[in-house]
């Protein structure tokens, strides 16, 4: 516990009773008609305004509200906490603000609900700004075209899928395929190599302990001191389900217009349209297709839109965000999964297929894509990792006929060694980012036919000779290639001998 | 089949008809009957309040005032006044109710609107902030 100081407490209630109006002003009210599953029905309140916050007066205190149906006679609000307190009959109140939370670096290392009460045990978190929850997302005007790498430190995505500084990119795949793995590490690729970029991980619906689990990596990782984790579990009301992103979001957003740069992660925005389609049945909207509400589209558009690269003028900070789809039996054609792919500037899809056959990361070559990372890729990745999306996807499509045994012709031969190679280099353990590097140099090894008499078995220990080697004898030329600008000539004449004699020790 | 009848509609209807003179009895025989037919009834203490706004809203005020304490007649003047000029109205008819519960200060219930200066909600306030601190 920590440990309380009289002084401070005495101070804090005197200025709190000092906070209390003592005017005789009329306040406009309304009161509880009807109450249940988080669902309060207010009548009265005439003035109240879309995603206003109401205050209930109970007899255990105050319970904050947001009005979401504003109909001819009575209002539909949404419960921010548990409905066990609220009865018809009880007094509710505006506000006078919309919803806002905490934001700013005091929340760093923090786990918090999506309202920013921590859920860490740590002190009470006083913040110097407050950040609106449902903000409008930056005009034309006021951004800039996606330039800049995020780099995930996973060698397929930079390589083949580069994410840029701005972008939305979906993580979508079935249950178990490694969604949250990928974006757990990007975010320590981000301390790993020191890029400055804030992480704030949204768990909607996500199980505690699995929150509790990530936060411990995080931990250890030393990861935590930049990110901040929003935390809602299954048991949690669904209106902190739906807020969750929004608050998320709103904390990012703190970063991006203070010229810094802030990474989002959304797990999962399935939950997200779930938690959404329980309220608004509840608040007796019609439903439409798979009984979400018509505006399902919006929720999830709404959101991601508030991702961008800002302009100079602004700061030229950035929010990235990598929301992820949990997909049923690899179906990418359901509602919430086209409508999210639409969204956002790309997808990593992940398969099932890959990751029991040993392919991890699990990500699909064929149905992958990035809309406008090109642009933001590294010099030095671009430069080596030219055709490896379209030699991957062909050998992949290849690789389904030589299950049958038929004769081949050596051209179509080789594409498939070289494709057995590419895909054991890809393959990458989990919590271990590489970075700019040792991606180039790894790449360029298979890439430049060095690893061509290599068994397929033997190439991520000859990856890993090739590294040691490169760094031990060449540090400061893979220190300037790390920077991410082209290699030199002579930069790749050291990697392409390194790997000629590692690979030596690696062949039958 | 005819048209469902909004509350709001309804408790306009009821304001005019006392406005014009007809008497209170009438107008509630005829709501009832309404109510009835359309299966309504459930909703009449929501078309009493609503038709109280309603009144309220065309300047009748009439409401109840709750104290810990009874209170003197000049404080009970300054409050009429008061509710008179905020809420532009052109009678202000008060029921008075006595409610050690309160512990001090009074409260105001007019339709739609409340003057809340009890040390009860002002401690109910207090506790909520600190329990969010």
């Amino acid at each position: 516990m920590s440990q309380v100081s009289v002084t401070e407490l005495s101070k804090e209630l005197r200025q709190a009773i000092e906070q209390l109006e003592t005017s005789g002003k009329i306040d406009e009210v309304g009161v509880v008609i009807r109450i249940g599953d988080g669902v309060a029905w207010v009548h009265g309140l005439r003035k109240a305004g879309f995603s206003e916050v109401l205050q209930i007066e109970t007899e255990d205190g105050i319970v904050e509200a947001f009005a979401l149906n504003l109909l001819e006679d009575e209002i539909g609000a949404v419960l921010l906490g548990e409905d066990a307190q609220v009865k018809a009959g009880q007094t509710v109140r505006l506000k006078g603000t919309v919803l806002d939370v905490p934001v700013g670096p005091e929340l760093l290392g923090r786990v918090v609900d999506p309202l920013g009460r921590p859920l860490d045990g740590g002190p009470a978190i006083k913040t110097k700004a407050r950040g609106i929850v449902e903000r409008e997302a930056a005009g034309v005007m006021d951004r800039k075209s996606v330039h800049e790498p995020l780099m995930t430190g996973i060698v397929s995505i930079d390589a083949m899928f580069p994410i840029g500084r701005g972008q939305r990119e979906l993580i979508i795949g079935d249950r178990q395929t490694g969604k949250t793995a990928l974006a757990i590490d990007t975010m320590i690729n981000q301390a790993k190599q020191k890029t400055g970029v804030i992480n704030v991980y949204v768990a909607i619906g996500q199980k505690l302990s699995k929150i509790a689990r990530l936060v411990d990596r995080l931990k250890h990782e030393g990861v935590m001191d930049q990110t901040i984790v929003v935390a809602t579990s299954p048991s949690d009301p669904a209106s902190l389900l739906y807020l969750a992103p929004y608050s998320g979001t709103a904390m990012g957003e703190y970063f991006r217009d203070n010229k810094g740069h802030a990474l989002m992660i959304y797990d999962d925005l399935t939950k997200h349209a779930v938690a959404y389609r329980q309220m608004s049945l509840l608040l007796r909207r019609p439903p439409g297709r798979e009984a979400y509400p018509g505006d399902v589209f919006y929720l999830h558009s709404r959101l991601l839109e508030r991702s961008a690269k800002l302009s100079d003028d602004l700061g030229a900070g950035s929010l990235t965000a990598l929301p992820i789809i949990e997909t049923q039996a690899g179906d990418i054609s359901a509602y919430i999964p086209t409508n999210v792919i639409s969204i956002t500037d790309g997808q990593i899809f992940l398969e099932t297929d890959l990751f029991y056959q040993g392919i991890r990361p699990a990500i699909s070559a064929g149905l992958s894509v990035s809309r406008v990372g090109g642009a933001a890729q590294t010099k030095a990745v671009k430069g080596v990792s030219g055709n490896l999306k379209l030699g991957l996807s062909q050998f992949r499509e290849l690789a389904s006929f030589t299950q049958f045994g038929s004769d081949l012709d050596d051209a179509t031969k080789k594409q498939i060694d070289r494709g057995q190679r590419l895909t054991e280099l890809l393959k990458q353990p989990q919590y271990q980012p590489l970075s700019v590097w040792q991606q180039v140099a790894s790449i360029a090894a298979v890439t430049g036919g060095h690893f061509d008499h290599i068994p397929a078995a033997n190439i991520k220990p000859a990856q890993e000779a090739v590294l040691t080697k490169l760094w031990a004898d060449h540090k400061k030329a893979m220190q300037t290639l790390d920077e991410g600008d082209k290699p030199t000539e002579a930069t790749e004449k050291v990697i392409a001998e390194t790997a000629k004699k590692v690979a030596k020790g690696f062949e039958d | 089949m005819a048209r469902r009848l909004s509350r709001r509609l309804l408790s306009t209807y009821v304001a005019d008809q006392l406005q014009a003179g007809v008497s209170a009895h009438d107008v509630m025989l005829q709501l009832a009957a309404y109510l009835l037919q359309n299966r309504r009834l459930n909703e009449h203490t929501l078309i009493v309040r609503d038709v109280e706004m309603e009144l309220a809203r065309r300047g009748q005020q009439v409401g109840s005032l709750h104290s810990a304490f009874p209170l003197s007649d000049q404080t009970k003047a300054a409050i009429t006044d008061l509710i008179t000029r905020e809420l532009d109205a052109k009678s202000v008819s008060l029921d008075e109710f006595i409610d050690p519960s309160l512990v001090g200060g009074y409260r105001v219930d007019l339709p739609g609107h409340q003057i809340d200066q009890t040390i009860k909600t002002q401690l109910t306030t207090l506790k909520t902030q600190f329990r969010k601190a």
